[in-house]
C-alpha cells in the first residue's frame, strides 16, 4: 500500500492527537507545590563573597591590639604645612632622641602608653583604665622648646577659643585642650605654627580614635626642654 | 489586546498575568487551570519531539510546565501565551534531546504505543485501513528530523496557526509554510518506505 495523497495523511496525522496521561495534571501540580526557586549563581557567589569579606575583616579586626598606641600620619593634609614634615620624618620618635637631628630610635611601646595615661590621669582627664573607653579620642603632642613656659602660654593663647589648660609634671610643661573631632588637624596645624621657640621637631601620637565625628578629642601637649 | 486562539479557549492573556501575581504571591494553586488547559496541547507536542516515547513525554511536559511556572512572571500578555508556551516546549524539549541523545527503534515504538485515538470509522474495512495508517504515520514520524516533527506536530496534529507556529519555532511565517511542505514530504516518503 503507498499513500500519495497528502490529504490522508494530515487525516492520518490529526488522528496521532492523544490524551493526556491523568496523572500528569495531579503530577506537576505537586511539583509546582514543591517547587524551590534556584539561587541565581551570581547572587550565590556575591553573598559568598561578601561572607569571605566579612570574615576577613573581622579576622583583621581581632588580630589588631587594641591598646597598642597608633601613630597618627598627618602628611596628606595640607593644611598642615608648616613643619609638619619634618614632623611627619620624626613621626616614628619615642623617648629617647639622638641629640643633633632629634631622629627618632625607639617607637613608642606600652611604656609611652602608660606614662601617658599618668600624666592624663595627673590633669584630671581620663583614668589610665577608662582611656581606651572613653567617648573622646585621646591626642599626644611632644615636642621640645627651649623656654616651655613661654611656649605654653603662647599655646594657650594662640588655642583660646578651646580654653587649653596648663599643666606641669616633673619640670614637663603640658597644655591639655578638648577639639572638635573633625577640626582635629586644624588645630594641630595651629598648635604646630605656634611660635614659642619649638624646635622642629613635634612628635604626634593619635592613642585613641574619635568614637564618631562629633565625639571630641583631648590634645595633650607635652613640652619638654 | 491579541486575542489568543486558546487550545480549549478559557484563560485568557489577562488572566495568565493575574496567575503570575498570585504565584508570586505565594498562591501556587493558582497555576492549576493552566495545567488543566495546556496539559494536552504540552504533552502532545512533547511526546512528537520525544519521538513518540510516553515516558519521556511525561517527564518533558512535566519539565516544561515547571519552567512555565518559574518563569510565568516574564510572560508579556502580548504575546499569546499557547505561542510562549510552546516556545518553552520546544527549546526545553531540544534540550532534553541533546542531553539523551538516545533514539528509538521503530519495532519497540510499534509494540510499546497503542493507537489511542478511538477510530470512529464505522466500516469495519476502514476501521482496519485507518489503523495501518497510523501505524504507518506513527512509525514515520519518529524518523523525521526534530525541526520537522516539531512543525507537523504543531501545524498539522495541533491546528497551531502558522503565526503561532513561527513564534513557537522562532522563525518568520514564510519558512513555516516551506519548512511543513518538506517535512510533509519528507513524511510522505517515509511513510512508503515503511509500509
Amino acid at each position: 500500500m503507498r499513500i500519495t495523497d497528502e490529504k490522508i495523511i494530515i487525516k492520518g496525522l490529526k488522528s496521532l492527537e492523544v490524551e493526556p496521561p491523568p496523572s500528569l495534571y495531579s503530577d506537576v501540580m505537586l511539583a509546582v507545590r514543591t517547587y524551590q526557586e534556584k539561587k541565581n549563581p551570581f547572587v550565590l557567589w556575591a553573598g559568598i563573597g561578601s561572607a569571605a569579606v566579612a570574615v576577613v575583616a573581622l579576622a583583621i579586626f581581632m588580630a589588631v591590639p587594641k591598646t597598642q598606641p597608633e601613630i597618627a600620619t598627618f602628611t596628606d593634609q595640607p593644611e598642615l604645612s608648616y613643619g609638619m614634615t619634618e614632623i611627619s620624618r620624626n613621626m616614628d620618635s619615642g623617648d629617647s632622641f639622638e641629640s643633633d637631628s632629634m631622629v627618632a630610635k625607639n617607637a613608642p611601646g606600652s611604656e609611652s602608653l602608660t606614662a601617658i595615661s599618668d600624666e592624663s590621669q595627673s590633669l584630671g582627664s581620663t583614668q589610665p583604665k577608662m582611656l581606651m573607653l572613653s567617648t573622646e579620642g585621646f591626642v599626644l603632642i611632644k615636642t621640645i622648646s627651649l623656654n616651655p613656659d613661654f611656649c605654653a602660654r603662647e599655646i594657650q593663647n594662640q588655642l583660646s577659643l578651646v580654653n587649653p589648660t596648663l599643666s606641669s609634671t616633673n619640670g614637663t610643661r603640658m597644655v591639655t585642650m578638648l577639639v572638635p573631632s573633625d577640626k582635629l588637624s586644624s588645630y594641630i596645624d595651629q598648635i604646630a605654627q605656634t611660635n614659642c621657640q619649638q624646635s622642629n621637631y613635634m612628635e604626634v601620637q593619635k592613642l585613641q580614635d574619635a568614637p564618631a565625628k562629633t565625639s571630641p578629642v583631648r590634645i595633650l601637649v607635652q613640652i619638654s626642654k | 489586546m491579541i486575542n489568543l486562539p486558546l487550545y480549549n479557549g478559557h484563560v485568557t492573556p489577562e488572566q495568565i498575568v493575574c496567575i503570575a501575581q498570585d504565584i508570586k504571591k505565594g498562591d501556587r494553586e493558582s497555576f492549576s487551570p493552566i495545567v488543566e488547559e495546556y496539559q494536552g496541547f504540552v504533552y502532545n507536542f512533547a511526546l512528537r519531539l520525544v519521538r513518540g516515547d510516553r515516558e519521556r513525554a511525561y517527564d518533558l511536559a512535566s519539565e516544561v510546565f515547571l519552567r512555565a511556572f518559574a518563569n510565568l512572571s516574564k510572560y508579556s500578555p502580548d504575546y499569546p501565551f499557547k505561542s510562549w508556551l510552546g516556545r518553552v516546549t520546544y527549546t526545553t524539549g531540544l534540550n532534553y534531546l541533546r542531553k539523551k541523545k538516545e533514539t528509538i527503534h521503530i519495532e519497540s515504538l510499534a509494540e510499546d504505543v497503542p493507537f489511542q485515538v478511538p477510530d470512529d470509522s464505522p466500516n469495519p474495512e476502514e476501521i482496519v485501513v485507518n489503523a495501518q495508517i497510523k501505524e504507518a504515520i506513527e512509525k514515520a514520524i519518529v524518523l523525521l528530523k526534530p525541526d520537522f516533527r516539531a512543525i507537523i506536530t504543531l501545524c498539522d496534529i495541533q491546528n497551531v496557526s502558522y503565526e503561532d507556529a513561527s513564534k513557537i519555532l522562532g522563525i518568520p511565517t514564510g519558512t513555516v509554510r516551506s519548512r511543513l511542505s518538506r517535512a510533509r514530504e519528507a513524511l510522505k516518503s517515509k511513510i512508503n518506505g515503511t509500509i
